[in-house]
Order: structure tokens, then sequence, then C-alpha cells
């Protein structure tokens, strides 16, 4: 009986997934590595306050990664940011996190829940207006984006190079903070960034 | 682009009944990852060389490829469309080839969405390099997001790509090549 539950319940999901699946919109081209980064102020977010681009003048680097609720992908790095918050907040970087999905699983409710279950470590926000998707043009959650001490683009792209842990050979987003850290340019500034697409509104 | 509101309410019809074929299935009383569900499907594992040795051996037909994942719930929505068209168009020339984007140690998962969803009349394969960056940049999907579906004509030309789920695009480009000689 559980299981028929289960099933329905996940039916109800991926019907209203393949309704939202279909609103992907025009994206912006969005920015490239050394461009300005487009700023962000009076953002919401599970934390109740209203976020800024400005409010972390004092941050060396910014981590700002796209992400949502209901994707499996970007669920399997929400640990990974909670850690790499934890080991690079006292170096002067601090994680971001950011959704811009309207289906109802990814609004700010079930966003309060999921960022309180898994101890966000870093602000999460809700840019209803999808207006920081497309300034950044991104596309997929997870999708990264690093911004240096001058807020320039310096690195875009994964997480890392493997959804399964296990099989992570390559920490791109690790080896990017630690080289800008040191004032050196990340040894790869834009990887394939891969996930579950962001559903744009149309406009 | 034409943008109209029919691909969506077909896109959601589409996830309804592949869920009610998955739920018939989950719900025959066998037991978890047993031979329950539908016939038993061939799933082979593929990289992009696999890929392009396959796309050759279809020279003469079309040949739609579909990029899709168990975690990916518009693909597997959009997944009975594409084994709809196998079946509808294989007299006239169309070949279909599924390339499932899960981790490896997810084949037991796929195997079993594969079978619920009687997907005989079409090919199977289960990425190499599981995901990541490096699957999604040797298939060339752009922007890093499935659905996404590749269409090639008879003289193995790429033709057509397809991001998002949108059943009226990949049919209008099948049927666009398959009148192609």
């Amino acid at each position: 009986m559980v299981r028929t539950w289960q099933a329905i319940s996940m039916i109800a999901a991926v019907v209203v997934l393949a309704a939202a699946g279909c609103q992907e919109g025009a994206q912006a081209a969005g920015v490239k590595i050394g461009d300005a980064a487009p700023a962000w102020s009076g953002i919401q977010a599970t934390d109740g306050k209203l976020h800024g681009l400005a409010d972390l003048k004092d941050a060396k680097l910014v981590v700002l990664v796209f992400t949502c609720n209901h994707c499996p992908v970007a669920q399997g790095y929400e640990d990974r940011l909670v850690a790499l918050q934890k080991d690079y907040q006292s170096k002067g970087v601090e994680v971001v996190a950011v959704n811009v999905n309207n289906i109802p699983d990814d609004r700010l409710e079930p966003m309060k829940k999921r960022a309180e279950e898994k101890g966000f470590n870093f602000p999460y926000l809700y840019d209803v207006t999808q207006k920081m998707g497309r300034d950044y043009g991104a596309t997929v959650t997870p999708h990264v984006f690093v911004l240096d001490k001058d807020r320039k683009i310096a690195y875009v792209g994964a997480v890392d190079d493997n959804l399964t842990v296990a099989s992570v050979k390559t920490n791109f987003l690790r080896d990017a903070l630690d080289a800008l850290l040191a004032g050196k340019a990340p040894p790869k500034a834009v990887t394939q960034q891969f996930g579950c697409s962001i559903k744009y509104d149309k406009n | 682009m034409i943008r109209t509101e029919r691909p969506c309410a077909f896109a959601v019809a589409l996830a309804a009944s592949a869920l009610a074929a998955l739920l018939a299935a989950g719900c025959s009383g066998r037991p978890e990852g047993g031979e329950g569900g539908g016939q038993a499907v061939d799933l082979r594992p593929i990289d992009r060389p696999t890929l392009d040795r396959v796309l050759k051996e279809h020279r003469g037909r079309v040949v739609l490829v579909d990029f899709w994942a168990t975690w990916c719930a518009p693909c597997v929505g959009l997944f009975p469309h594409s084994v709809d068209l196998a079946r509808r168009y294989a007299d006239r020339g169309l070949a279909v080839i599924t390339i499932s984007l899960d981790d490896r140690s997810q084949e037991a998962a796929v195997r079993r969405f594969l079978a619920a969803q009687g997907a005989t009349p079409v090919e199977n394969f289960l990425a190499t390099s599981g995901v990541s960056p490096k699957t999604f940049e040797d298939f060339q999907i752009e922007g890093g997001g499935i659905p996404f579906l590749k269409v090639y004509d008879r003289g193995g030309r790429l033709r057509a790509t397809i991001a998002g789920a949108h059943p009226e695009k990949i049919d209008r480009a099948v049927e666009e090549l398959l009148g192609e000689m």
C-alpha cells in the first residue's frame, strides 16, 4: 500500500515537472570569464532577509550557485556545497545559493524546509523574477559562477567531475578557489555544467 | 521560433501515461529488482566513439537519439514518445536510439524503467562516463541539460537538436528528414 502511494505521488510530481519542463524560455547570452558580475539586490531568502551582492563586500571570492529543490543532481551536490562553505569561509569565500525555478517544489516554503533539513550554512535565495538566472546565463542546476575580488567572473561550470562522490577525480570548483586565493588563474576556468534544465518562464 | 501551448499539454499527457505504465509495473506484486514489469530489454554501454560507430551502421536511415535519465522527470515523461516514433516510422526507415545518462550503478533501475516502457523497438544504451561533465561534453549536449534529442539524416549528418520536452518539434524534424530520399 505504501508503495502504491509513493508511486501515485511520484506520478503527480512528474506530471507537474513535465508541464514545467515545457517552459524553457529564451536564454540570455549570460556572462563570460572576465565580465563584470551582474549585481543583485533585494532578493528574498530562506532566512527571511533580503540579500544583495553589496552585502558581500568583505568577501574575497563569491561562489554563486544556481540550484533548486527538486533536481536530483542539485540535491546530490548540497552536502558538497555545505562542506565547501565550511572549509573556505574562513579563507574569505562566501557561498550563495539561488533558486530561480517557479515550479511548486521550488518555491520559498519548500526551500526553507530543505535548507533546514540539509543544514545549509549559506544563504539560499529565491529570485522569483528569474533575472539572476538570465543575467548570468544559468542553464541548469547546479550551475556555478565564481566572482573574484574585483567582482569579475573567474570560473563558470560544474562543482566537480562526477555526481557520484566515489567517482570524483577533479574538484574543479575547489581547484579554482585555491588558485584564485593564491593570486593565480584557475587551472580550468570553464567546465561543462550539467544537471536539470532551469525552467524559465515565457517572456 | 513559434511557440504553442500544445506541446506542453502533450508532454503532460505523455508523462501521465508513462507513469501509469510505471505504476502498473510497480504494482505487479513482484519483488523489487525482479524480472517483473515487462519484456527484458537490451542495454549496452556507450561512449562517443561507440555512438559514432552505431550511427555509421544506420546510414541510409534517419536516426533519432534521445538523451535521457531516470533522474530527469521531463525525460521520463517524453520517453514513451520516442518509443512510439520508433514503432510508427520503422517501415519508413527511422531508427531510434536512447542513451541513459545515469550513473552505471543505476543500471538495474534503468533496465526496470526500460522494461516497463516496453522499449523493445528502440536501441538502448547507458553512458559509460556517468553523470559528469565528460558525458555532456562528449555527447555535445549544449547547455548541459536534458531532455536533449538529436536527429540525423540518412547520410548520417546531424540536422536537428531539440532541448527540452517538445514532441511536436521532434515529430517535425523526424518527418521532414524521412521525406528526404
